[in-house]
């Protein structure tokens, strides 16, 4: 009968092993970092998964389940008198809206300008957040399946969180506005000045940069998407500035904005389903460019 | 009949706990520094127990999975795995003969070890950030005080080895 060898032989650190295993590691999150080569092992890799991450986050769904049951009458009552008192304050802004609605859409038809379709959106919830000490990513319970695509960005009700950025069969992740590395362009609302959001990474406030040092901001202005990337539909509250320390040096005011949509306290949140149109057109040649290509292909 | 049943518990002892390990870090604990790796504790039990049976490439294959979990970079907790399990084994002599304490004070090495190691990949990967040390340091003490009691429970199925050592 086969039996490994004695205890005695295998002992020693196994140093060869350890080098090919390092250099093997290396050159797989090379690939994936750079080439992206890895995509297909992860897809099936998360079919493989995506059952048991359902199933494990049920008991936090239950709690939720029960603790809404059990509410007791006084502060379901309370909640009722709130809400029809919103509704009433809602009810007039809706008023106020379709009268500038009416008036804004004849206002766009005289100016000829292309007019913007409203954003249809897509109800998801979040499974969890990946323990990462680099970056603030969560998984939401939507994906291929039901239309969603590398790109789209997602929100509360509150304003823009982020941005999906892997799509699997039936979930998908969503990198935050504090991830590292996050883009947003954006304007302030109150001047209409247009600048670049950029996240830093986990618990730190976003950062505007590039912005002139004498640039008109305040603390307390309101950031808002631009629209001009095509990534995000334009208008959607971002986020607000925070702190602004504008430097003696050459090096451009330094300028934190917090995000309006809480980040981390959300289990329900919408998916704009809004395609990226990066459909601009081309610079058309010029005459001299043509003229040269034309004596190229002469000669 | 004795030993089939032997058999099959050596077989499935490191499989189904390392299994279970993984189910358990899968449990939606949120991003924090203190949710510390049960997958981590488990392999470094398994290889310091059985380093016929879960070795280097074990460790590697585990790493895969769990990169896939926390959607980080391919490759990453691999290397972390095998660092960690490459020092236990190198450590193997003295963990096997040290008292309780004595092992756990070498496990909070290894556990500071591999949590360095992980967030200074991802300062390669990234460069620029400082290392925030919340994150080596809270889970690697949080693993080391769960060692023991891990060792007590994963103890009963390794029983199977002690029989096999006598």
């Amino acid at each position: 009968m086969f039996r490994s060898s004695p205890i005695l032989f295998n002992q020693g650190a196994p140093f060869v092993k350890l080098f090919f295993s390092l250099l093997l590691g290396s050159v797989i999150i090379f690939a994936d970092y750079k080439l992206h080569a890895t995509e297909k092992i992860r897809l099936v890799g998360n079919n493989l998964l995506f059952p048991i991450q359902q199933l494990l986050s049920q008991p936090g769904k239950f709690s939720d389940f029960s603790l809404d049951y059990f509410q007791t009458r006084s502060s379901l009552k309370q909640k009722l008198e709130e809400q029809s008192s919103q509704l009433d304050y809602l009810r007039l802004m809706a008023n106020q809206a379709e009268t500038l609605e009416s008036e804004n859409s004849h206002l766009r038809k005289l100016l000829s300008l292309q007019q913007k379709s409203n954003v249809k959106s897509l109800a998801a919830e979040v499974i969890f957040s990946p323990l990462s000490p680099s970056s603030q990513r969560i998984i939401i319970n939507r994906g291929n399946a039901d239309g969603l695509k590398s790109g789209m960005p997602i929100a509360s009700e509150a304003g823009i969180m982020g941005q999906i950025v892997r799509v699997f069969e039936n979930s998908s992740e969503v990198a935050l506005l504090e991830d590292r590395d996050f883009v947003i362009p954006v304007l302030v609302e109150r001047n209409g000045l247009r600048t670049v959001l950029f996240g830093v990474g986990r618990g730190e406030p976003l950062e505007l940069r590039y912005v002139n040092n004498l640039a008109d901001l305040d603390v307390g202005d309101h950031l808002i998407t631009s629209g001009i990337d095509g990534t995000y539909p334009a208008g959607i509250p971002v986020a607000i500035i925070s702190k602004i320390d504008r430097s003696s040096d050459n090096s451009g005011a330094i300028i934190a904005c917090k995000p309006l949509a809480q980040l981390h306290h959300h289990r329900h949140l919408i998916v704009l389903l809004y395609q990226p149109t990066t459909t601009a057109l081309r610079p058309a040649e010029s005459e001299t460019v043509k003229n040269r290509l034309r004596q190229k292909k002469g000669n | 009949m004795a030993f089939s049943i032997f058999k099959l518990r050596s077989m499935t002892g490191p499989f189904l706990t390392l299994l279970g390990a993984f189910i358990l870090n899968m449990f939606p604990w949120g991003n924090s520094p203190w949710v510390p790796d049960f997958l981590l504790i488990t392999l470094a039990f398994w290889v310091l127990q059985a380093p016929e049976k879960i070795n280097l490439i074990s460790a590697f294959v585990l790493g895969l999975l769990m990169d896939i979990q926390t959607s980080q970079f391919l490759g990453v907790h691999a290397i972390v795995y095998v660092t960690a399990s490459f020092i236990i084994i190198y450590e193997q002599r003295r963990l096997l003969n040290a008292t309780l304490l004595g092992q756990t004070f070498i496990m909070l090495k290894v556990f500071l070890i591999a949590n360095f190691v992980l967030l200074l990949i991802l300062w390669i990967i990234w460069p620029g950030k400082e290392i925030s040390f919340a994150f080596i340091i809270i889970p690697s003490v949080i693993e080391t005080c769960l060692w023991p009691i891990f060792k007590k429970v994963l103890s009963n199925r390794a029983s199977f080895i002690n029989h096999h050592q006598t």
